[in-house]
Parts: C-alpha cells; sequence; structure tokens
C-alpha cells in the first residue's frame, strides 16, 4: 500500500529526511515517533502530496508520487486522508459541515453524506456538537473534528499528525480505538506520535524513528532507549 | 449537471458571505471602471469633435451691439448667398434664451431681456475643399471681417491648426491609449479581486486537501469572480451615464454647440465584458498556487 525508497526532502540547505525507506502493506498500522523536529510531519506532508517530492519513490494507494501529475494530487488524496497536527478545519462552519466537505467534493448527495455524517459524528462522540461552528468548541473537541473529516470517507490510508495532542488519556485511547477499528477492516494507518501510551496500546504495530532525518525500523521494545524521546 | 449547477450557486452565495469586503471590492472596481469609463468618454468626445473639424470650418461671428437688428438680418441674408454649408443665427434675444435654457438656472431673464449683454452672433459653417482650405478660410474670414458692424470673427488658425495635428495624432493614439488604460484597468481590478479571493484562500487549501479537484474549487471562484466583474462594470457605467445626462448639454449653447455624445453601444458593451473577463482572470490566478 505504501512503498517508500531512498527518500530524501530538504528546506534550503537543511535535510530535514535523508535517504528514508519502509514499506507497508493494507491494513498495516505504522507508528511514526522520533523527537519534536525529527521531520514526522515532513514525511507524512510528502505522503500526502502537500509537499513535491524532491528524492526518492514514494508508491501509494497505487499511486506514485513522481510521475503524478499535479491536476490529478485530487485522486491520491481521495484515497489518503491526513489528520493535521493543525487540524485545519473551517473555523466559521459547523462540524457537521466540515466533515461533510470531502463526500460533497466527491458528489455525494446530500441524503447519503448527512447519513454518513452522523455516524461518524456518533462515533467520535461529537454528536451532540454536530450544529456548532468550530471556532466555538473546545481544542480536544476540534481535533476529533479534524480525525471525522479523514475517516468519513473510509480511505485506504490513513495518516495522522500527533492525533491525540490535545486529549486526555481518556479521550486518547477512545480516539486510538476508532484507528484500531479502521486498521482492523483494512486501512493502513500511519500515526505520528510523542505518546508511550499510546504506541503501548497496539502492540502489533510497526514503528518508525525518525532521529536527525534518518528512521530505523524497529518494534517496539520498552527497554530500547533509542526510540524514546 | 447537478454538481455545476450547485458550484454556481455557490459562487453567488460566497458573495453574500463577506458583505463588507465585498462591498469595498465592488467600490473599488465600481471606481476604477467609471474613471476607465470617463476617460473613453472624454476621448471619444474628442474623437467625434476632431473628426466634424475636419469636415469643416466653424466661424463665430459677432456683431456691435448696438448695430441696428435690421441691417445685421441684412448681412445675414447675404452671406447665406455666399458658398458656405451652414448658417445658423441669433438675436440678442434667442441668444439669451437658448443660454438660460443650457444653464437652466435662475436666471432673471426678465431684467436680462431688458438689458441684454449679449451681441447678434451668427455662427457660419463651411467645409474645407481639399487644396486650398488655408487660403479659402482665410478669404472668408476677411470677407466678413469686412462687413460693416462686425466686431469680431472667432476663429484662430492656431486652432485649425490644433484640429489638424489632433486628428493626426489622435489616430496614432487613440488606441494606444485605450490599450493602456485597459491594461491599468485591469491591473487594478484583477488585483482587487484577487486580494479578495485571497481570503477565502484557507477554504481553498481545505478543499484541495480533503480531494476537491481543481474544477470544483475554481468554477464557483469563478463564477463570483465574474458577477463582481459584470456587477461593477454594469454599475460603473450607470454611474457614468448618470454623470453624462447632467453634463451632456453644458456646452450646448451658442456658438459652441457642442453636445457630449454618449459611449456608443459596443463600448458600453465592451465595458462590463472586459470586466467579466478581468474577474475571471483573476480569480484564477488568486487561487492557482493554492491547490497543492
Ligand atoms: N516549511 C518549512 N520550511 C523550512 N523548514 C521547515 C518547514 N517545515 C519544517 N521545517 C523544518 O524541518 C524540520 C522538521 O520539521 P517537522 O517535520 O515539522 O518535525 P516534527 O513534525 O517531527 O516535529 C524542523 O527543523 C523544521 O524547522
Ligand atoms: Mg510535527
Amino acid at each position: 500500500m505504501i512503498q517508500v525508497k531512498h527518500l530524501s526532502h530538504s528546506f534550503g540547505r537543511h535535510w530535514v529526511l535523508k535517504n528514508i525507506s519502509f514499506s507497508l502493506d493494507k491494513g498495516d498500522f505504522l507508528f511514526l515517533t522520533g523527537p519534536s523536529g525529527a521531520g514526522k510531519t515532513t514525511l507524512l506532508r510528502v505522503l500526502h502530496g502537500s509537499l513535491a517530492l524532491q528524492r526518492g519513490r514514494v508508491l501509494i494507494a497505487g499511486f506514485d508520487l513522481k510521475t503524478l501529475p499535479e491536476k490529478r494530487l485530487y485522486q491520491l488524496r481521495r484515497q489518503v486522508a491526513i489528520v493535521f497536527q493543525d487540524f485545519r478545519i473551517l473555523p466559521d462552519k459547523s462540524v457537521r459541515d466540515n466533515v461533510a466537505l470531502p463526500l460533497q467534493v466527491r458528489g455525494m448527495i446530500s441524503g447519503q453524506v448527512q447519513k454518513r455524517v452522523r455516524a461518524v459524528l456518533r462515533g467520535l462522540h461529537l454528536d451532540r456538537k454536530a450544529g456548532h461552528l468550530c471556532r466555538e468548541i473546545s481544542g480536544g473537541e476540534q481535533q476529533r473534528v479534524a480525525v471525522a473529516r479523514a475517516v468519513v470517507t473510509n480511505p485506504k490510508v490513513l495518516l495522522a499528525d500527533e492525533p491525540t495532542g490535545n486529549l486526555d488519556k481518556k479521550l486518547s485511547m477512545q480516539l486510538m480505538e476508532v484507528f484500531r477499528q479502521f486498521h482492523i477492516h483494512g486501512t493502513t494507518v500511519v500515526l505520528a506520535t510523542h505518546s508511550e501510551n499510546l504506541i503501548n496500546s497496539l502492540p502489533g504495530a510497526k514503528i518508525l524513528c525518525l532521529k536527525d532525518g534518518s528512521a530505523t525500523e524497529s518494534s517496539w521494545n520498552a527497554g530500547e532507549e533509542e526510540c524514546a524521546y | 449537471m447537478r454538481v455545476l449547477a450547485g458550484l454556481f450557486l455557490q459562487g453567488l452565495t460566497n458573495l453574500g458571505r463577506n458583505k463588507w469586503a465585498q462591498f469595498f471590492t465592488l467600490s473599488t472596481v465600481i471606481f476604477t471602471a467609471f474613471m476607465a469609463g470617463l476617460f473613453l468618454l472624454v476621448l471619444y468626445n474628442l474623437q467625434l469633435a476632431a473628426r466634424s473639424t475636419q469636415e469643416g470650418i466653424q466661424f463665430q461671428v459677432y456683431w456691435d451691439q448696438d448695430k441696428p437688428l435690421e441691417e445685421v438680418r441684412e448681412q445675414w441674408k447675404e452671406i447665406s448667398t455666399w458658398d458656405i454649408s451652414a448658417i445658423t443665427t441669433f438675436t440678442p434675444e434667442e441668444a439669451l434664451y437658448s443660454l438660460a435654457d443650457s444653464l437652466s438656472a435662475d436666471l432673471d431673464i426678465e431684467f436680462l431681456t431688458l438689458h441684454n449683454p449679449l451681441p447678434p452672433t451668427a455662427l457660419i459653417e463651411f467645409s474645407l475643399q481639399d487644396g486650398y482650405g488655408e487660403d479659402r478660410t482665410r478669404q472668408v474670414r476677411s470677407k466678413l471681417m469686412d462687413l460693416p458692424g462686425v466686431q469680431r470673427v472667432g476663429f484662430n488658425p492656431l486652432q485649425l491648426d490644433l484640429a489638424r495635428t489632433w486628428i493626426r495624432v489622435s489616430s496614432g493614439i487613440f488606441w494606444p491609449l485605450i490599450g493602456l488604460m485597459l491594461v491599468i484597468t485591469g491591473l487594478v481590478v484583477a488585483n482587487t479581486l484577487k486580494l479578495n479571493q485571497m481570503q477565502r484562500r484557507e477554504e481553498v487549501e481545505i478543499l484541495a486537501l480533503v480531494g476537491a479537484s481543481s474544477g470544483y474549487i475554481q468554477f464557483p471562484l469563478l463564477i463570483s469572480g465574474a458577477v463582481q466583474g459584470l456587477v461593477g462594470g454594469a454599475l460603473s457605467l450607470g454611474l457614468l451615464r448618470v454623470l453624462h445626462l447632467a453634463v451632456e448639454d453644458v456646452l450646448y449653447f451658442p456658438p459652441l454647440w457642442v453636445r457630449i455624445e454618449f459611449l456608443p453601444p459596443l463600448y458600453i458593451l465592451a465595458v462590463p465584458a472586459v470586466l467579466t473577463l478581468v474577474g475571471i482572470f483573476s480569480s484564477f490566478l488568486a487561487v492557482r498556487s493554492r491547490l497543492r
């Protein structure tokens, strides 16, 4: 589902990602960890096509990022959904409207859109906030709106950038359960996080640790301090 | 089709969203288009004036105020037998009334008729046949001057020269000027509309992130831009017409008789058409770089 080979990325002369390679199958779950500034966000943005591929190859959900023209990027994004660290939801729209957006841009008729949105909001315990404007809800709620918007289309690949950053432990675990459900049903998930608890909650997951731009793929080993941050 | 109609509607409803920004944008568009239209109007009328001067020469003849009107009438009769194309005459009273007409102010006509300050005047036009234009102009002028009681013949060879030069220059400069004006108007309007659309850049970026095609994102923006251009252009023309109605007759009195013409239909259509295109184009530019 995802194949990354010799991926490097720089901002100016500063190489943030150096020669990263890994591959994930359908339904795999990958935790992306590493200290702040290690390049987790950058990697996710490259996978999502919002940063142009500079070096290396990336195959994701059947698209080759090297050859994918910009005007077909939207096709990639219909298979690969992302939850941004800063949410990127529309503050002046209601929770319901924000979550409906990905379905609307696919041309789904409004009755079906509402049905899907309602189901997803219920799953994320947001149903009572459906009519609220996003700027009037809490940070944790906004974060869940961002997650709801990403999963509402049932994507093949789900990328999430520290999606539990603003949540308390209980909500984090609830959200983790949502990701786990998608994972079980065959969605490939890449989740960037600092949270040891989160990583421990899913023992079968792969772990990729970014440090100084280089990556080491490992299975989680609590004793190994290499990948602790 | 359903999606397209939806996007079309969305383009229109987007206009109602940020009313103040919309208001300022539209005002700028209207003002710019209005100035451009005014410029066009002035150019167009100069062009008309130049063309009419090209075809004929006008003399404004003023008689002494105390010259008996009967004798002046005799002379008018005589002049009309000359080889001229038209003569329009005004007794002091006629001149006064048409002046009052064009000014439409509260002129104390009753008082003025008793103490009319205006002399008898005539407006004489003749056409310039090729070859001996200058000579004939001088001839007619001296003939007029020789009439007893004629005080002044309003004609200035310099004016003729100016008119000629204007024709020569204007045909070369008319279109470049219009082109320059179009470019400036286009830039100002495009930039204004573009800034207006930039407010929605966040939304555009998010739409792109969740998988909207560029057509889906751009179509409503293009519709908003087109509507802003069209409405701005139409309103500016409306304003220009109001101004024109107010001033079209200000020069329409003896001996000038210049009626300011409004823009011809082609120009009237061109103003909103150009602005609509500018609106579409600038909306296109506003989000082009935001789609990744
Ligand atoms: N748009 C950008 N321009 C320049 N430098 C950037 C940009 N985005 C990120 N960086 C730099 O790249 C490095 C990695 O950032 P990031 O991927 O956000 O790390 P992480 O998400 O792991 O905290 C940081 O040093 C950051 O300063
Ligand atoms: Mg980050």
